[in-house]
């Protein structure tokens, strides 16, 4: 945790250095409640090694009922133009209620938690960023697959970006340096503690650059256009894998994002992006490439409808494909999600979406599949503040 | 948006090499002298414009003094005379003022076009001059344009100031005198009526710029609510993806982008409250107005 502390000294740089007067006041600038019914079918029986439970179903089926909230708290008021210091929380809890497995029926019930502390301001001609967050999530009654649902967790996150205006002309208009640390400990069972491999603590340094055209500074309603190449190096060290000398691993990172926001004009948006991670580890059964092109696009539909997408596409390639089994943790790595959403706003504050979702994503052992369709309807309001 | 349809028109938007460059360079440069020529025509357009209300204004304020005059001498022949021309001067300054706040409009128009084109003519002479094959004609070209963006922006802000002031204007101090006739409390009611349309005028500008903001910030948040969604349970969660901070694999480029954007100019919601509070105070500006008028008409004998 002690790493941290470079986060704290850099927040508290930014506080000392320029930025004007501050002062504190308490807002809420953000709210919202939603609620949704899902259905859901999954096929596939593949063991997970971090699933304790076994059954020979190749199939079922899963009806949800999630509630969340999440909100935006601003310490400062609104006269600090170059500052903000807002505090973010989000939780949730989904109950599932499922059919098709031969032992039994699982009713398994997620938590989730997160609150995050987020300062930014401007400082010498670019702008700093900082946040510290916790996340965590808790499950209860597990499924066995094909119901694969993420273990519980606790990770603890600061990151500290730095954005300026790239010096002379150039063809890319931003920079961007960033770090992030974090530690997140998997919270594992008795029946299961093979959960704890999954520990980790992680530093990642980040260098982007960003053109943009299309948005004069003067006004943001206009259509724009932004390319952004971005790289990075991480060091992950896995405490509880390995017997003796611990897993390590250093990756190098490339990515790429074109994004085309068309929204004032045409009513839609678009982002693409592309990423490559090269990854080296003191235990060569982990090393591997992994490339992953991720689209997010929205389109408006009438004054008050709006169309959403997202969609991933992942490969990742051992290095060295000596094992059967994946590692631990690292299922699912192969995959494609799609995601499409309908929303509908039903008033000032309430909306509500129809999603429909699709996932293929790999097992621990290579080659095999599962697959998970789902249609959802979710309300959400979100009270004037 | 303006500045992709200029590049666009420039044939070739992305990464035009050699003489396709510079081919692509001249269209936009002729888009650029065209926007030249509308921002011109647009700002002499605009300086007629406030040229014909100086004039009215200064004729109808001559009108009101020899009115006075002629009121503190008794000759209510020429009271009754100047009365009429006033009438009908009221008009044509309303007129004159509505003219001038169209034409205002579109020199800033003008200029954003010109700024835009501007700019995109200058990111391909900036890719030319990347790429080396550059002479100083158009290192120089460069530095020309760059220039003259400053001088856009700089005028517009020196003759027509922020594009929205959101401070209203003085209350118009109309009373009525001791010596005023029917004539003249109906003559400043009628000026006063013209006030409550205009201020009606911009009270519904802007309830049409405060709704067209409220429903972008609406379609913001659903597009954040989609994307908190989908992270909330780890639906989409690829574990070695996201070991470290998975936000910036997904949106990268947006989580940059909100970061700049929204503390580099008014968020959009501070944006809706400060419209909100100008709206807030245009509508009692208009109901003391029509409450004025009211009290005038009745001064006058007129049925309100």
């Amino acid at each position: 945790m002690r790493r941290f502390g470079l986060v704290a000294v850099l927040a508290g740089l930014a506080l000392s250095v320029g930025g004007g007067p501050l002062s504190a006041q308490v807002r809420l600038t953000d709210l919202v409640f939603t609620a949704g019914v899902a259905g859901e079918g999954y096929w596939g029986n593949f063991p997970s090694v971090s699933v304790p439970q076994i059954d020979s179903a190749t199939s079922a089926v899963a009806g949800t009922g999630d509630f969340s909230f999440t909100g935006i708290v601003s310490l400062l008021a609104r006269e600090n133009r170059n500052r903000k210091l807002q505090v973010g929380f989000d939780g949730g809890l989904r109950q599932f209620t499922t059919g098709g497995f031969q032992l039994r029926n699982y009713a398994p019930r997620e938590y989730y938690g997160d609150a995050e502390v987020n300062y930014g301001q401007f400082l010498g001609g670019g702008f700093l960023d900082v946040t510290m967050a916790v996340k965590a999530r808790g499950i209860a009654d597990r499924p066995p697959m094909p119901l694969y649902l993420q273990p519980g967790y606790e990770r603890y996150i600061a990151t500290a970006r730095f954005i300026g205006r790239t010096p002379g002309e150039v063809f890319f208009d931003d920079f961007d340096v960033g770090v992030t640390i974090e530690d997140a400990d998997y919270a594992a069972p008795k029946v299961l503690p093979q959960l704890d491999l999954l520990d980790r603590s992680s530093v990642q340094m980040t260098l982007g650059t960003t053109a943009r055209s299309g948005r004069s500074p003067q006004s943001d309603i206009g259509d724009d256009t932004s390319f952004r190449l971005s790289g990075g190096y991480r060091y992950h060290k896995y405490p509880q894998k390995g017997l003796g000398i611990f897993r390590r691993d250093h990756a190098i990172r490339a990515g790429a994002t074109w994004s085309l926001n068309r929204r004032a004009s045409q009513g839609s948006a678009v982002e693409v992006g592309l990423e490559f991670v090269h990854n080296l580890s003191n235990s060569r059964r982990v090393e591997y490439n992994f490339l992953r092109i991720n689209a997010v696009a929205s389109k408006i539909l009438g004054e008050n409808t709006i169309a959403q997408f997202y969609g991933t596409l992942a490969w990742k390639a051992y290095i060295y494909p000596i094992q059967d089994a994946l590692v631990p943790g690292e299922e699912a790595d192969n995959a494609s999600i799609l995601r499409v959403e309908l929303t509908r706003f039903l008033g000032s504050d309430v909306s509500g979406s129809f999603g429909l979702g699709w996932t293929k994503a790999e097992t621990n052992i290579g080659g095999n599949y599962f697959k998970r369709f789902g249609a959802s309807f979710r309300l959400r309001v979100r009270p004037e503040m | 948006m303006r500045r992709v349809a200029v590049l666009l028109a420039g044939a070739c938007s992305f990464a035009p090499v050699g003489s396709e460059a510079q081919a692509s360079s001249a269209s936009v440069a002729e888009v650029v002298a065209a926007r030249e020529m509308d921002f011109r025509a647009a700002r002499s357009e605009y300086f007629r414009a406030y040229e014909r209300w100086e004039s009215t204004e200064r004729e109808w304020n001559q009108l009101v003094n020899e009115r006075e005059a002629a009121r503190r001498s008794g000759n209510r022949t020429r009271v009754g005379q100047i009365y009429t021309q006033v009438q009908g001067l009221s008009g044509k300054i309303t007129q004159a003022e509505n003219e001038v706040r169209a034409l205002r409009e579109r020199w800033y128009d003008a200029g954003d076009a010109l700024v835009d084109a501007l700019d995109a003519h200058l990111e391909l002479l900036g890719q030319q001059i990347r790429r080396s094959s550059a002479d100083d004609l158009i290192a120089s070209l460069y530095q020309t344009q760059n220039r003259r963006i400053r001088e856009v922006e700089a005028e517009l802000e020196r003759e027509l100031g922020p594009r929205r002031s959101l401070e209203l204007p003085p209350f118009p101090e109309v009373t009525i005198n001791d010596g005023d006739g029917r004539a003249e409390i109906l003559s400043k009611a009628d000026y006063l009526g013209s006030k409550v349309e205009q201020h009606q005028e911009l009270l519904d500008d802007l309830d049409a710029e405060i709704e067209d903001l409220q429903a972008r910030q609406r379609r913001d948040q659903a597009v954040a609510d989609f994307r908190a969604g989908l992270d909330r349970f780890d639906d989409i969660q690829l574990p070695i993806t996201d070991e470290v901070s998975g936000e910036e694999a997904l949106v990268e480029g947006q989580v940059l982008d909100s970061a700049v954007v929204n503390l580099s100019r008014l968020p959009i919601e501070e944006r809706i409250r400060r419209l909100g509070l100008l709206r807030d105070e245009v509508a009692e500006r208009v109901a003391q107005l029509a409450e004025r008028v009211a009290q005038f008409r009745a001064q006058a004998g007129v049925g309100a």
